[in-house]
């Protein structure tokens, strides 16, 4: 008898198909012996990821940006609660440095001005020594003077303080301030220039060295010549008195109450009332 | 009564550490290294007398030339800092110790220049022992911000030595 049917088939297979299943063999051995497999792969993968690489930006780039952007979109509380002290500080100086752009221009336009009431009042300006835009935009941010400080030169000590608020630490103002005069002065002073001018958010210090001491005044606000002409007149007059007697080093009381007579009454340019119409509405109509 | 002292050595000696040790009695692991300098301050009971410390803690630098002189102007008293565990942060000390005194203008006898040696918990009392010998110098204090060894010590005793000076 022949076979059963099954074997029969078998055979047939072994006969026709002998050399794809020997193939077929060696690949799965190949496949099954994990070093032989990673032998084989491993140059491919490496091109793979190779050109992955170098088209990543490409291929992905978009994606992820878009990715990105919706992220941002939809978590703009903490983007904004991120960013908003950075902005705020860099806004604070923009807008300072936009209001003493704004100054000039309005400089320009009160030039152009042939009305009597501007020219009277360009008369006013000049007589003070201010210009008129000086006083337009000093009324709309007056500088005013913050504090002053006497500190001693080498040391940054503080021997004397004359504020009007008095919310951060004196001392520790002092010494940061010595030391970054200190710094500067090392850096730039060899030729015994000294620093006199520090520009910090909306304020501006302004400091004067007196020998074994300098004082330092701090200014808020949008400074004219004839505020800051006022200022150091009156930082002059106070350090002549402070030179004179020593006692003041030592006597806390008595320089306070020497700094109080010399900044407590110490303000800007006594403009006198606005008249019947305000000078900024005088240009805006003026155009 | 107010005295500005000075806290000066290598990069990450633990100036800074040791300062926030003393005046908020916090430490942390995490290194900021600080930027010029950043000044604190702090009042300390002497004999009776107190004194209103105003603590300047300079930026790091292996170099201890590159300090700008002015800041030791008017200081009286300094700390030098070195870190145990880093042999680079003593290597020449007296070398160093000189520049410092030279630029602070202190006497060679002045003893208003204390050494500082920091970090004690990273090292065993052998170890330590050993550092010691190498040193060259005479080590005032041996302290450790992270455990708070030693740290008020060093800062009253150089305040009581300003007061005795
Ligand atoms: N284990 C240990 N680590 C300390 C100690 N003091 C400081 N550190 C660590 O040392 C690192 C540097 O400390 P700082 O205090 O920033 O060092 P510094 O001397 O002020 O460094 P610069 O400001 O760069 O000069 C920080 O990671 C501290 O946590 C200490 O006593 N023990
Ligand atoms: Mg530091």
């Amino acid at each position: 008898m022949n076979a059963p049917p099954e074997d029969q088939l078998e055979q047939l297979k072994n006969l026709l198909f002998s050399e794809e299943i020997e193939k077929f063999e060696t690949i799965s051995e190949e496949f099954n012996d994990y070093e032989r497999l990673e032998k084989k792969l491993e140059p491919i993968l490496e091109k793979r990821i190779a050109e992955l690489q170098a088209d990543f930006p490409d291929q992905f780039g978009p994606v992820i940006t878009k990715a990105l952007k919706v992220q941002i979109k939809e978590s703009q509380e903490e983007v904004i609660e991120v960013l908003s002290p950075i902005m705020g500080r860099l806004i604070k100086k923009y807008v300072q440095t936009e209001i003493a752009k704004l100054t000039e221009s309005i400089d320009q336009r009160m030039r152009d001005l042939f009305s009597f009431k501007a020219t009277l009042r360009r008369w006013i300006a000049s007589l003070r020594g201010v210009s008129s835009a000086e006083i337009i935009v000093s009324e709309l941010i007056p500088a005013k003077l913050q504090e002053v400080m006497v500190i001693e030169n080498d040391s940054g000590l503080l021997i004397g303080r004359h504020s009007v608020s008095a919310d951060s630490d004196p001392d520790l103002i002092a010494g940061m301030l010595t030391a970054i005069k200190a710094f500067v002065e090392d850096a730039y002073g060899k030729t015994g220039e000294s620093l006199e001018q520090i520009e910090y958010e909306t304020f501006t210090l302004y400091l004067q060295s007196f020998g074994s001491f300098y004082i330092v005044a701090a200014v808020s606000g949008v400074v004219d010549s004839a505020f800051k002409d006022e200022l150091n007149d009156a930082v002059h007059a106070f350090a002549i008195e402070l030179t004179r007697d020593k006692g003041y080093h030592k006597d806390e009381t008595k320089m306070m109450s020497l700094m109080e007579q010399h900044f407590s009454l110490f303000s800007p340019l006594a403009l006198p009332p606005a008249s019947e119409d305000a000078v900024v509405k005088e240009t805006a109509s003026a155009r | 009564m107010q005295k500005k002292i000075l806290l000066v050595g290598d990069f990450g000696v633990g100036k800074s550490s040791l300062v926030e040790r003393y005046v908020n009695d916090r430490f942390s692991e995490e290194y900021k290294s600080t930027i010029g300098v950043v000044i604190q301050k702090k009042t300390v009971e002497v004999d009776g007398q107190s004194i209103n410390l105003l603590i300047w803690d300079v930026a790091g630098s292996r170099e201890i030339a590159e300090v700008p002189a002015s800041y030791y102007l008017g200081s009286s008293g300094i700390l030098y800092v070195f870190d145990i565990s880093r042999p680079e942060t003593w290597a020449g000390l007296p070398q160093r110790l000189a520049t410092v005194r030279e630029k602070a203008k202190y006497s060679s006898e002045s003893d208003r220049l204390m050494v500082i040696a920091n970090k004690s918990d990273l090292c065993n009392a052998e170890d330590l022992k050993e550092v010691l010998g190498q040193v060259s110098v005479k080590v005032d204090i041996v302290t450790s911000a992270k455990d708070s060894l030693n740290v008020d010590s060093a800062f009253t005793e150089l305040a009581r030595r300003i007061l005795t000076e």
